[in-house]
């Protein structure tokens, strides 16, 4: 699928589902969130020992398909999954190396009716994966709000500035109700 | 008899292929003829291996490629001066491809020879994402050319354009883009509402002002695609609203603010949408918007209508319907203007007459992913 088809699709899926998030995530506060402060997820702990296979999270109460655009983790996320270019949902193919900056989200688990903060940390050092583009854009904000910009090369403070793929880490709950 | 008639068959023969043998050649290469306001660039993004970033020179009037520039790595756009001498375009290298070490030039190109001429190193902290045409301006008088960075600290790289060098970066924090402005004068938007105004001296030195906030940023943001018009930048809400800003005197005068869309077709889900939905034809007034009918999140979306308003007296005059959906539009500045889509769906750029919406090209293939316009100004 082209990457204008799957954007314009996916655009369009998610209008309905969610509420304004970016209220929330202006009193947030946050601005830039690294992937060395993400939080061990209370149901990460649960994960069997297992080895996920490519198609499932491999983390109990995190359902859906993470090499897919529906996956609950993507509803802000633009750009290749990279889970479908020999990383995870959370981890970075072989090779690349996880921005530590990004922009952030806010989706909800369908699991447990939880809204999450999740992070959007780029894989960088090589060229595009080109595999799984997704464009879902909720709350996404132009350049002038950065921290909310989808749009943006996010690979910065990286070795290489060159984007590979987008993940999508779960950094928290979000504790305020959304309007 | 029968020698004869061989003989009369092998020189017909003999003539015949003399006749049609093609003269030896040697290899040129071409040069392009004096602009016409009807050429159009457009920048490839190469989503795949953004490291090759192109830009593709296209004549709206025979749907022809003139030419292609390589300007590497999450390519936006190119800088003209005023009367198309020189192209300066914003350029990002790896030493290694992909890694390296990085170098941020502008590179000077003859737009005849389409041959780079020489180079401007800046600090290696250019924007990269995907295109905004805020992300480097030149001003009006040619003199200084301003590079928006984002590292994610924000600030602007100053450019002395005549003698060919990098004066200084100024520290930008919560303002991003640069829109040239008045004579030697930059203006950028601030994520809380206000706008910064850069103004230069000579030599170049800057001094900045804030304006107060012209939108608020949690009621109906301003996004990025805007549209030059005249001394004038058109700025548009998420929700369909036109902020003109008039910047002749590098100070930022607003506008009062008015609506794309009707109470009655916002209810019925009208957005603008893509990734340069808005191009506003100088010699004509007339203000191009590519729009669709989708909810909340879908300001990226492609369309195939694109609604045309008098930009003074902000009525409709037309609807134009594409023959295929596009993301990104832009008309040429003349009086009899064409309209340039990037198609949605396959690679390649189509072009209409703007007047009537008649498809008269479509240039197939061209551009991996076209995603932004800028006309040449002859």
């Amino acid at each position: 699928m082209g990457w204008f088809d799957c954007l314009s699709e996916r655009s369009v899926r998610n209008v309905a589902r969610h509420t304004a998030r970016r209220s929330f995530l202006s009193r947030l506060g946050v601005t830039l969130v690294g992937a060395a402060a993400i939080p061990a997820l209370p149901v990460a702990r649960a994960a069997g020992q297992r080895e996920p296979a490519p198609d499932e999270s491999g983390i109990e109460g995190d359902p859906g398909n993470p090499q897919t655009c529906d996956y609950w983790r993507y509803c802000s996320i633009d750009g290749f999954l990279c889970a479908c270019c020999g990383g995870t949902q959370n981890s970075c193919p072989p090779g690349t190396e996880p921005s530590p900056v990004t922009w952030i989200g806010t989706c909800r688990n369908p699991a447990d009716g939880k809204d999450y903060v999740i992070s959007y940390n780029d894989c960088c050092g090589k060229s595009g994966c080109g595999r799984c583009f997704c464009n879902t854009n909720e709350g996404d904000a132009p350049v002038h709000r950065p921290t909310l910009d989808n749009d943006i090369n996010w690979c910065l403070g990286t070795k290489s500035n060159a984007y590979h793929c987008s993940t999508g880490i779960v950094i928290g709950v979000a504790t305020e109700p959304l309007r | 008899m029968k020698n004869r008639l061989g003989l009369f068959l092998f020189l017909v023969c003999f003539n015949g292929l003399a006749a049609a043998e093609l003269a030896v050649e040697t290899p040129t290469t071409k040069t392009l003829p004096d602009p016409s306001g009807h050429w159009m660039w457009v920048s490839d993004l190469v989503f795949n291996a953004m490291e090759g970033g192109k830009a593709y020179l296209i004549d709206g009037d025979s749907g022809q490629m003139l030419g292609m520039l390589s300007t590497g790595y999450f390519f936006a756009s190119a800088l003209q001066d005023s009367d198309y001498q020189t192209i300066y375009a914003p350029e990002v290298y790896m030493s290694r491809g992909t890694r390296g070490e990085r170098t941020d030039v502008i590179t000077l190109y003859d737009p005849k020879t389409l041959e780079p001429i020489d180079e401007i190193i800046i600090p290696p902290k250019h924007f990269s994402g995907i295109p905004v045409v805020g992300h480097a301006a030149i001003s009006s008088d040619d003199r200084f050319i301003a590079v928006y960075n984002f590292t994610p600290a924000q600030s602007v790289s100053i450019v002395d354009v005549a003698n060919k060098k990098f004066l200084h970066e100024i520290e930008t924090p919560g303002c991003a883009e640069v829109f040239a402005t008045g004579s030697s004068a930059f203006n950028m938007i601030c994520g809380d509402g206000a706008m910064l105004t850069l103004q230069l001296d000579d030599a170049g030195t800057v001094t900045t002002a804030r304006s107060k906030k012209f939108f608020d940023p949690q009621a109906d943001m301003i996004d990025d695609k805007m549209a030059p018009y005249g001394t004038s930048w058109a700025f548009f809400t998420m929700s369909g609203k036109v902020q003109m800003i008039d910047m002749a005197n590098g100070t930022p005068v607003f506008a009062e603010p008015w609506s794309l869309f009707s109470p009655d077709q916002l209810a019925d889900s009208w957005k603008l949408g893509g990734y340069q939905y808005a191009t506003i034809c100088e010699s004509t007034g007339e203000l191009y918007v590519l729009v669709h009918r989708g909810g909340k999140y879908t300001h990226k979306s492609p369309g195939v209508d694109v609604w045309v308003y008098d930009i003074k007296t902000k009525v409709r005059k037309r609807m134009i319907s594409l023959s295929h959906a596009a993301t990104s539009i832009h008309v040429t500045q003349d009086e009899n203007p064409l309209l340039f889509s990037a198609d949605a769906e396959h690679s390649g750029v189509r072009i209409y007459d703007a007047n009537s919406g008649k498809h008269l090209h479509y240039v197939k293939g061209l551009a991996s992913n076209p995603i932004l316009f800028w006309p040449v100004r002859p």
